[in-house]
């Protein structure tokens, strides 16, 4: 099932600039693991060591944090809307 | 004679208004959500806005015109010529001087009728706590993570609002934290290892998403200050400036929070260079001797 994934600016480098890109998946992890195979790189930005979602990215699916649904293991729906979010810390310099 | 109906707000909470501030503020005096009543809260108001640069100079900007009576700014900062494409309180002559001081007579010579308190140092563990009691409403447009934890720190323990802005690149975060309503760590649980995320200065941003940004948490102050409008208490309102999309993302207050959770662990500042994996801020020899010498 195709899904559609906003990449927010700062990860845009991993991903030819593009906005949003569509990869398939059942599920938040495979869809992550699409996101690796088609941009190779994109793990590093989404996984940490022992390959866990670090605390400061946010995965929203339909704008909800999937920490609310059921994590990584959300499944996911025809139409869904997947957002890769990390912090942010500009704002004085 | 009502208040409304006088037109200059003639009432307890502080001295009439002169023709001039009349004149000043009629746009926003004649405007059912505010009025003379809600023009004094803002007069009445004291906000503290850390960080007298992208984000501080929108944010404190539209708060004096506005007439906020009292205007806190934290930055121990200097002017650098590459300020100068995105920090409007500061101009080319200001280049050298401390951040502060132009910003402050930036602000001052668009609005003389209200005050800007400035507090030339870090804010740190040790005086966070102090500079933020004496305001209301807490501003966040600092550019690290240690001093966004520390702000969300101290602005929950002195249960103050605090209004949050972040920026990278073309994008834009802007939230708002009420005590018992969510914090920065129920959404950021942990920052990222030192260096993973780039700051502006290694990255880029674009001069204007500070002004989107700082603008929309400028708003966010009026609104809690004149109590109008839904104001974005757990919403985080997310701004790609290269799409020109604003989406709106829920955030919920995480029970297992260690601030502002059920059984919280954290009950005083801790070490936020520490927890953030950085080094010690370096205080500019400019800055310092500005300060007069004395590290705050």
């Amino acid at each position: 099932m195709p899904v559609s994934v906003y990449i927010p600016s700062p990860f845009r480098r991993f991903t030819a600039n593009r906005e949003h890109v569509s990869v398939e998946g059942g599920t938040v992890r495979e869809v992550l693991d699409a996101l690796e195979r088609a941009y190779p790189g994109f793990d590093h930005l989404v996984y940490d060591r022992e390959r866990r979602i670090p605390t400061h990215i946010n995965i929203y699916v339909n704008n909800r944090e999937i920490h609310d649904l059921a994590g990584p293991e959300t499944s996911l729906s025809d139409g869904d809307q997947v957002a890769v979010i990390p912090a942010l810390a500009g704002g004085a310099r | 004679m009502t208040e409304a109906a006088s037109g200059n707000g003639a009432q307890p909470g502080g001295s009439a208004f002169t023709p001039d501030e009349v004149m000043r503020y009629s746009r926003h005096m004649i405007m059912g959500q505010v009025g003379p009543v809600g023009q004094r809260q803002l007069r009445n108001a004291s906000v503290l806005v850390v960080g007298a640069g992208g984000l501080g100079s929108p944010v404190a900007l539209y708060l004096a015109l506005a007439g906020v009576g009292r205007i806190g700014l934290v930055d121990f900062d200097i002017v650098d010529l590459s300020n100068l494409q995105r920090q409007i309180l500061h101009q080319t002559a200001d280049v050298g001087r401390p951040k502060i001081v132009s910003a402050k007579e930036s602000l001052l010579a668009y609005n003389p009728h209200v005050t800007v308190d400035t507090h030339e140092q870090p804010i740190t563990s040790d005086n966070a706590m102090e500079i933020i009691a004496g305001y209301d409403i807490i501003v966040n447009g600092a550019d690290n993570f240690a001093t966004r934890y520390l702000v969300n720190d101290a602005a929950y323990l002195s249960g103050k609002t605090l209004v949050d802005g972040s920026i990278l690149l073309f994008d834009g975060q802007v939230t708002v934290y009420k005590p018992g309503h969510g914090c920065y760590r129920c959404l950021y649980p942990a920052p990222p290892p030192p260096g993973l995320v780039p700051s502006c200065a290694e990255a880029g941003v674009l001069g204007a998403i500070t002004g989107i940004v700082g603008s929309i948490q400028a708003t966010e102050v009026f609104k809690q200050i004149l109590d109008i409008g839904e104001p974005l208490v757990g919403r985080l309102l997310l701004i790609d400036a290269l799409t020109m999309d604003f989406r709106m993302m829920k955030v919920r207050r995480d029970p297992a929070c260690p601030l502002c959770g059920d059984a919280p662990s954290i009950h005083e500042l801790i070490d936020y260079d520490q927890f953030c994996g950085t080094p010690p801020l370096i205080v500019p020899a400019e800055a310092l001797e500005a300060a007069g010498g004395a590290p705050a």
